[in-house]
């Protein structure tokens, strides 16, 4: 779209150096370190828009970035702890607010009381050049495959849920330690870290991906994982939500969905029992996100709604 | 894949034709980074390294357990490479530098972890804690 993009990857700037991560185990300095770096970067580039996806600067920096730079500063809200302190700041001091759920975001639009009238929803998505369909050798078919497999922490929902699962050839890929508290699925939990090549082999492996969404962190919205999943031509049960439905999924048609851990149980075994039906679903779930549902398509869109609030005159909305 | 890609051309990297990889004493681990590493460069020569001497290469890969760069394994400065990628498996952490920044980078983990133990042992830390207070009210000040 010829807008010119700087990441300025905090880990890396700040936080994985050795002398920062000393002074910051001694007496955190990470807000007053960070703002600086962010700082210095923003003098170097002038951007038009600096959009922070963690409150990594006050609110009287980022006021005075502003000012100084000229710029508009969007951030995004990663999680649902809408009244942290640093959270609740810097989304109404910010010029826009972007969510990755759908719930909150009459929670967050408003011009009053600390409100902020800018608020954009992002969805999930998947990039189909790493989220794809893969030939499996045997020794990742051993490794990877199961009946049904689950990629993630452990939480109070999932563990209710998952151990509806656990008389099928369940796989668990997190942090063992979370997974613990339950001793039925235990035994389900590899130790190895999943990430990058071998999540997507995970994907490709698995007769189902299950995902079941902690009402903590996530209400009314599409998880990436459902995405990459379907883009890897896998199979997903996932919780039933508004908006899979307003981005055109349909209940057995191109995913499978439940409302209640039973029906989540119920789904497991026939879609289990019923290759054709899943592979039919699975194909149709991938054209949809094919079609909508990748990072060039919702970034585009979410550039152009960027663009409208920095000149209102641009606003087709 | 996007990320060792990204991280390479952050880093200031040119695109590797031959890596090497410091063997990990777990099986998944090599393989796993193998496999990455020859999905995201497939023109690439992909060693991996024992107790053999080292080939010299244009990237080393060196894998740790644990997500601190000071849990990875010590690095021979004679060995003959451009670019070092230090690999926390935990958590993917992973960092890309020079070879001689990265020794340093490796060196200076080793010796802030020691002198974090240092204080805690002697009790030194409370005082330390008071004068970073110091400096940070006085960098607010000056700001």
């Amino acid at each position: 779209m010829g807008h010119q993009v700087e990441i300025f990857p905090f880990d890396s700037e700040v936080t994985d150096e050795p002398g920062f991560r000393f002074l910051n185990s001694v007496e955190g300095c990470e807000l007053e370190v960070g703002e600086r770096r962010i700082a210095k970067a923003c003098k170097k580039h002038r951007p038009d828009i600096l959009l922070l996806f963690y409150h990594f600067i006050s609110v009287r920096r980022m006021e005075r970035l502003r000012r100084q730079c000229g710029c508009k500063v969007g951030f995004y809200l990663d999680n649902n702890h809408l009244l942290w302190r640093d959270t609740a700041q810097l989304m109404s001091a910010a010029d826009f607010v972007a969510v990755h759920d759908r719930y909150v975001v009459p929670l967050v639009k408003g011009d009053r009381a600390g409100r902020n009238s800018n608020v954009y929803y992002v969805r999930g998505a998947a990039e189909p050049s790493e989220h794809r369909p893969m030939d499996l050798n045997e020794w990742d078919k051993l490794r990877y495959g199961c009946e049904i497999a689950v990629v993630g922490t452990a939480g109070p929902d999932r563990l209710q849920a998952l151990s509806l699962l656990a008389e099928h050839k369940l796989k668990i890929w997190g942090t063992p330690e979370d997974w613990f508290a339950c001793p039925v699925l235990s035994p389900c939990v590899s130790s190895e870290p999943v990430y990058g090549l071998k999540k997507i082999k995970v994907y490709n492996a698995a007769s189902i991906i299950v995902n079941v969404e902690e009402s903590a962190r996530q209400i009314d919205t599409i998880n990436p994982r459902i995405c990459e999943v379907l883009a890897c031509g896998g199979f997903v049960l996932a919780n039933q939500t508004a908006d899979l439905e307003n981005a055109g999924f349909r209940d057995g048609e191109s995913i499978a969905w439940f409302k209640s851990y039973e029906e989540m149980a119920c789904k497991a075994a026939y879609y289990l029992a019923n290759p054709d039906a899943r592979r039919r679903v699975a194909q149709k779930g991938r054209e949809l996100v094919l079609n909508t549902l990748t990072y060039e398509k919702i970034s585009r869109e979410w550039m152009h709604w960027m663009e409208s609030v920095c000149d209102p005159s641009m606003n087709t909305h | 894949m996007i990320y060792f890609r990204f991280l390479m051309e952050h880093a200031g990297a040119p695109p590797p034709r031959s890596i090497c990889i410091l063997r990990h004493c777990e099986e998944w681990a090599n393989r796993q980074i193998v496999d990455e590493l020859s999905v995201t460069w497939p023109r690439a020569k992909v060693f991996m390294l024992g107790d053999e001497k080292l080939h010299s290469c244009d990237l080393l890969v060196v894998p740790f357990d644990g997500d601190s760069a000071a849990d990875a394994p010590p690095l021979d400065p004679t060995f003959c490479t451009n670019w070092i990628m230090i690999y926390g498996l935990e958590k993917r952490r992973i960092w890309v530098l020079q070879k001689e920044s990265a020794i340093s980078f490796l060196a200076s983990a080793r010796r802030f972890r020691a002198a974090r133990r240092i204080l805690a042992i002697t009790k030194l830390a409370r005082p330390f804690k008071t004068c970073l207070r110091i400096w940070k009210r006085f960098l607010n000040y000056r700001s």
